[in-house]
């Protein structure tokens, strides 16, 4: 039997946050939320792994209100979901957040074999927790996975990063951060809708997994937002209504280097 | 201190070498040495003593392929430990983007991603500045470890430092094999020349149809100029995504980005909004890229492509004639 654990992430939908300019922190409020796309596909590889005896589940970590973003994972056929839930993460970086995930793992799933992450959020876009938790956990990684299959010795991997396609071989023990894909989006069938029903969402918080908040949250992060601001536009913006016009200044910008070599 | 990437290619990238010349004014601002690292499976063939640095070293083993991060990780593990940095710099390659949040774990150090603009206080104190929210805002972020640790988008940030040949250092490592082990591969697509371009024609929804493509490829041929494109272009398959510009693309930041037809979203201005000078080419003047651009052209993106197209094609006829004559004395 294999264990899987795939973690996820709820995020608010594009254009719905804001940031407090005091605390640099997100205000994610009542912000309409789903499930991070990338981790939609990790969970789907998953459900492709899977095996009828497997396991797998998905883990979160984040306020009380992401039970709905794993409430979708059991409907999509995930056999568990645990939330991590605590005041003390707010303000977690990605290294706080690499090192809670890990002990969530470790005190929900121990003996867990094969973990799977989305290769980042779509809200922060630093693509940090997967490759830090890998290293929290000491397990292998691979980045930017779009296709995963058992074969003797492991897994074999499809990765597509920046120029290249390539195919590694991934012990069975480790950790794949998925990335975007031809990944068909699940519909949950009735059987699955009706088999997670049976299901419950967890909730653990920091003293179930042996942590204090100095150790994660903001006290625990080693980055912090000094500062946030508008960026900086200065620009001539002169407006140019015909196209004879504008023809001839097209040109003048982009010979504007030969005009400063004559000169 | 700057991780040399070394390509698939066998050559140290460019994107590490332009971080090599953001690190050195850094560096000078601290009245500190600046060091790349070079991670390497073979010893490289190009010369080295023109790398923006006060100090190159190579690190060499077997294990370090460009295609496998694992080894990269512990090596560069061993020279920050050795060498104890207060900044380390590496670019957000893909490759860059792996192998850093992995170092700044094993380091137990903050880590901040993708970088476009940095700078340093008076108490050396690395101000990491990055877009947030798709580029709406940019926060401007501090570490309270050592090294400050930072990830760069390759192109963001411009620099041009003169330094003396650097010193070289060359050591061969022992490492272990890594766990991933690469099979094989193959490459996507062309390398698109559009990070080094002087002039870039962008070109967006309002081009119209595939047919015009033809126009604006002819157009860039004539003014010399790289053709790149929105997002929606290269969803649609009218160019390859290697010619994107903008978050889920490439960062450019050429002499002169002329857009045509490109309403300006703002993921795509996060990826060209360092260049000097923006003309933008819109039926509404109200798109938001006309509201950053230097010049705001009004009119049908075809219509401008092919006045631009006729004008050059009376100049370079005028210039055949003029050599001609040139020719006859």
């Amino acid at each position: 039997m294999t264990r899987m654990v795939v973690l996820v992430k709820q995020v608010p939908e594009p254009g719905t946050v804001t940031m407090d300019r005091e605390t640099g922190r997100l205000v994610r409020g009542s912000a309409p939320a789903m499930l991070n796309p990338y981790c939609e596909n990790a969970l789907e590889l998953g459900l492709q792994l899977m095996d009828e005896n497997d396991e797998l589940i998905a883990i979160s970590m984040g306020p009380p209100a992401t039970k709905a973003a794993l409430r979708r994972c059991l409907e999509l056929g995930a056999t568990g979901a645990v939330l991590l839930a605590d005041p003390g993460l707010a303000g977690s970086d990605a290294r706080a957040t690499a090192i809670a995930l890990a002990a969530a793992i470790r005190s929900c799933v121990p003996d867990v074999d094969l973990v799977l992450t989305g290769k980042q959020a779509m809200d922060g876009d630093t693509a940090q927790v997967p490759g830090m938790l890998a290293e929290v956990m000491g397990l292998p990684v691979a980045y930017d996975v779009i296709k995963a299959t058992w074969v003797e010795d492991g897994i074999e991997v499809m990765r597509s990063s920046g120029e290249y396609m390539d195919r590694l071989l991934v012990p069975a023990h480790s950790l794949l951060a998925v990335g975007r894909g031809s990944m068909i989006r699940r519909l949950p069938s009735i059987s699955d809708l009706l088999r997670s029903r049976e299901l419950k969402v967890s909730t653990i918080s920091l003293v179930d997994i042996g942590l204090t908040p100095a150790m994660v949250g903001s006290k625990g992060s080693a980055t912090r937002v000094v500062r946030l601001f508008s960026p900086e536009v200065k620009r001539k913006g002169i407006i140019i209504m015909n196209v004879e016009e504008g023809a001839a200044m097209v040109l003048e910008a982009a010979h504007l280097d030969r005009g400063e070599e004559a000169g | 201190m700057v991780w040399g990437q070394v390509d698939r290619d066998g050559r140290l990238s460019q994107a590490s070498i332009g971080l090599a010349s953001v690190a050195c004014e850094l560096a000078s601002v601290m009245r500190v040495k600046s060091t790349m690292v070079i991670t390497t499976e073979r010893m490289l063939h190009m010369g080295l003593e023109n790398v923006p640095a006060n100090k190159v070293l190579v690190l060499r083993c077997d294990h370090l392929t460009p295609m496998m991060m694992e080894g990269h990780v512990q090596a560069m593990e061993l020279a920050v430990r050795d060498a104890a940095p207060s900044i380390l710099l590496i670019s957000a390659t893909p490759e860059g983007r792996e192998l850093a949040p992995r170092l700044a774990a094993r380091l137990e150090v903050g880590l901040t991603a993708d970088c476009t603009a940095l700078d340093v206080d008076d108490l050396g104190i690395l101000q990491q500045t990055r877009p947030a929210f798709g580029g709406e805002l940019m926060a401007t972020i501090v570490s309270s470890t050592q090294p400050q640790m930072a990830t760069v988008r390759p192109g963001a940030i411009i620099s041009d430092v003169s330094l003396p040949p650097p010193v070289i250092e060359s050591r061969d490592l022992e490492l272990p094999r890594g766990q991933v082990i690469w099979i094989d591969g193959s490459k996507l697509k062309e390398t698109s020349d559009l990070a080094g371009a002087e002039v870039v024609i962008a070109v967006g929804r309002g081009v119209g149809n595939v047919g015009n493509m033809v126009i604006f490829e002819r157009l860039a041929y004539l003014m010399g100029a790289s053709l790149a494109c929105s997002r929606p272009l290269a969803d649609a398959g009218w160019m390859q995504r290697g010619c994107q510009v903008g978050q889920s693309g490439i960062t450019i930041a050429p002499r002169a980005y002329i857009a045509f037809g490109i309403s300006g979203s703002l993921q795509h201005r996060v990826g060209m909004n360092s260049s000097d000078i923006v003309v933008a080419i819109n039926l509404d003047p109200e798109a938001p890229i006309m509201q950053m651009a230097d010049i705001r052209v009004v009119a049908d993106a075809v219509d401008v492509a092919s006045k631009v197209i006729s004008m050059l094609e009376q100049q370079a006829g005028l210039s055949h004639v003029i050599d001609e004559d040139a020719l006859k004395k």
